[in-house]
């Protein structure tokens, strides 16, 4: 099947995960745009997580897991159809980027923890890696608060600088689809604003799918809203369906 | 209510103090007991530090029928056998950790640890007798060298049994790693091999330590191995095909023959070392645990 549209980043038909002979997802199909923000909202347990893991194959992680169906993604040289193509899993992962709800940042230092992937993921030398660590850390508006404490441990900074730094860690290896799962669901509201900020400055660059619990959050950054329900994609919204504060409250209430 | 409260916290408080006391008991039973071993072996064994048998002792010559008591050869025995126990069973024991831990397949990982389990209840003598009739004939007839009663059948008799001790405790130290930092370097595109090289291995460096010091106190206090399989001549080994003597070996060894003889004192020396030994080990232990608060 030739992959929809020219815009489209994301393409999944009839995508089922089960855990252990329990169906997490159910017969998905959806189309996502590139360049954008897609928010995907939907109560705790339809699979939201679920879904973003199974476009960079990390439920097969998770033993019991299961996957059927198709998911092609479009990347820069080319669609893959990750079930079927045999495409390098690590380079997958590599090219769609994902940061959780909870930071973990590796136990070593803040430097290493950007230095770490670059060197074993991507294979860059190391004059190259200072540089793009730098690049990273600006990006994320983490160079100035961190740039003197690169040898620090990264358990060592608050909450919202260990998500900005697993942010930077993704964004640095390059990748084309960043998938968020809930990023801002253990922060301040102030360092969430600073993520959502960050968001809305890089999807000029990135396809971005994200998980948020927050409606707020969906009406401030989404260009789309994806609904869920049951392991399915009940509604999809566009961004000029919920402009006005109230509606997509409003749209909610009526599919939940 | 007060009242049912009160007579509740009376009996918890009689409980807690009947526990603590218990345990104080417990823990100067120990104490003592150590205390008491360390105090019994330099008592009996002042007599050769006291005279001139000190030369005597520190030796290469154990011919008690010529009055030379020399520890030496015992010494570098148990040294040398647990140095290349370890050298076996060590990376051997950290491979199946990594096996077990991501590098191999999920139904061998369970087996593999089911077995390292067992391994760590079958009796030593079993281990001895085993080897007594399996890998010594065939190293005497493979290498055409000696009785094949040896230092190197020592050794891999021994990296079998210290084998597991490594293991489990690597094991337990590779469990405690996060699973959600594994899975969030996975998402990074991290192969398994190199997340457990570049991240799980140098954030477990203190167990990786622990079970290199537990298993090296492991090897050079056991007896029996050494005692069946080594070949028991007190000497120094000049390859590993020679025979060895290590200082439990001899211990052992020397206390079913002789009693209240010079040979027999000088076991008290014997002791004293093995005891130094496991001082070391547990004084290295505290260290590397004290490095991680």
């Amino acid at each position: 099947m030739a992959f929809p549209s020219t815009s489209c980043s994301v393409f999944a038909q009839n995508l089922s995960v089960s855990f252990s002979a329990r169906q997490v997802i159910n017969n998905l199909s959806v189309e996502i745009s590139s360049r954008n923000i897609t928010v995907i909202v939907g109560r705790s347990g339809v699979g939201k997580s679920t879904f973003l893991r199974s476009l960079n194959r990390l439920n097969e992680e998770i033993s019991g897991s299961r996957t059927e169906g198709t998911v092609k993604l479009s990347f820069k040289d080319g669609t893959v159809d990750i079930y079927r193509d045999r495409f390098p899993i690590e380079e997958l992962r590599r090219r769609v980027g994902m940061v959780f709800q909870t930071p973990h940042p590796i136990p070593t230092s803040i430097g290493k923890n950007l230095s770490l992937p670059l060197k074993l993921v991507l294979n860059l030398p190391s004059r190259k890696i200072d540089d793009r660590i730098e690049k990273a850390l600006t990006i994320v508006h983490l160079w100035s608060e961190v740039k003197n404490r690169l040898k620090e441990p990264a358990l060592s900074l608050s909450g919202g600088q260990q998500q900005r730094l697993c942010l930077a860690r993704t964004l640095a290896l390059e990748p084309e689809i960043l998938l968020l799962d809930e990023p801002t669901a253990s922060l301040d509201f102030k360092a969430s604003e600073k993520i959502e900020d960050l968001l809305s400055e890089l999807k000029r660059d990135y396809t971005i799918i994200s998980v948020s619990h927050s409606i707020g959050q969906a009406r401030r950054i989404a260009d789309n809203v994806l609904v869920m329900k049951e392991g399915s994609i009940i509604k999809v919204l566009a961004a000029s369906q919920f402009q006005e504060k109230g509606t997509l409250e409003d749209l909610l209430n009526e599919v939940f | 209510m007060d009242t049912y409260r009160c007579l509740n916290d009376t009996r918890k408080g009689l409980v807690e103090t009947l526990i603590e006391s218990w345990l104080f008991v417990a823990a100067m039973i120990s104490a003592i007991a150590v205390g008491a071993i360390l105090f019994f072996l330099i008592y009996f064994a002042w007599p050769i530090f006291h005279e001139d048998h000190l030369w005597k002792l520190l030796s290469w010559y154990w011919r008690p029928f010529q009055d030379q008591f020399g520890i030496l050869p015992m010494v570098a025995g148990s040294v040398l056998l647990g140095i290349s126990s370890m050298l076996l069973a060590y990376p051997m024991g950290i491979g199946v950790c990594c096996c077990v831990y991501g590098l191999g397949p999920r139904w061998l990982s369970g087996l593999t640890l089911m077995i390292v389990r067992i391994m760590t209840s079958v009796p030593t003598v079993v281990y001895g007798f085993v080897s007594v009739f399996l890998l010594v004939p065939f190293l005497r007839e493979f290498f055409y060298h000696g009785s094949g009663f040896s230092w190197l059948a020592a050794t891999l008799t021994l990296s079998l049994l210290v084998l597991p001790t490594v293991t489990l405790i690597v094991n337990a130290q590779f469990e405690l790693f996060d699973p959600e930092i594994r899975l969030a370097t996975t998402a990074l595109g991290f192969s398994p091999i190199k997340q457990l090289i570049w991240v799980v291995i140098p954030a477990s460096y203190k167990g990786l330590l622990a079970a290199a010091v537990l298993g090296f106190g492991r090897a050079v206090g056991d007896t029996i191995i050494s005692l069946m399989v080594s070949g028991n001549s007190p000497q120094f080994p000049h390859s590993m095909l020679d025979s060895i003597r290590t200082l439990t070996a001899h211990v052992a060894l020397v206390v079913s023959t002789e009693a209240g003889s010079m040979a027999y004192n000088s076991l008290f020396a014997a002791g004293i070392m093995l005891f130094g030994v496991s001082a070391l080990v547990n004084g290295a232990l505290r260290f590397i645990r004290a490095g991680s608060e």
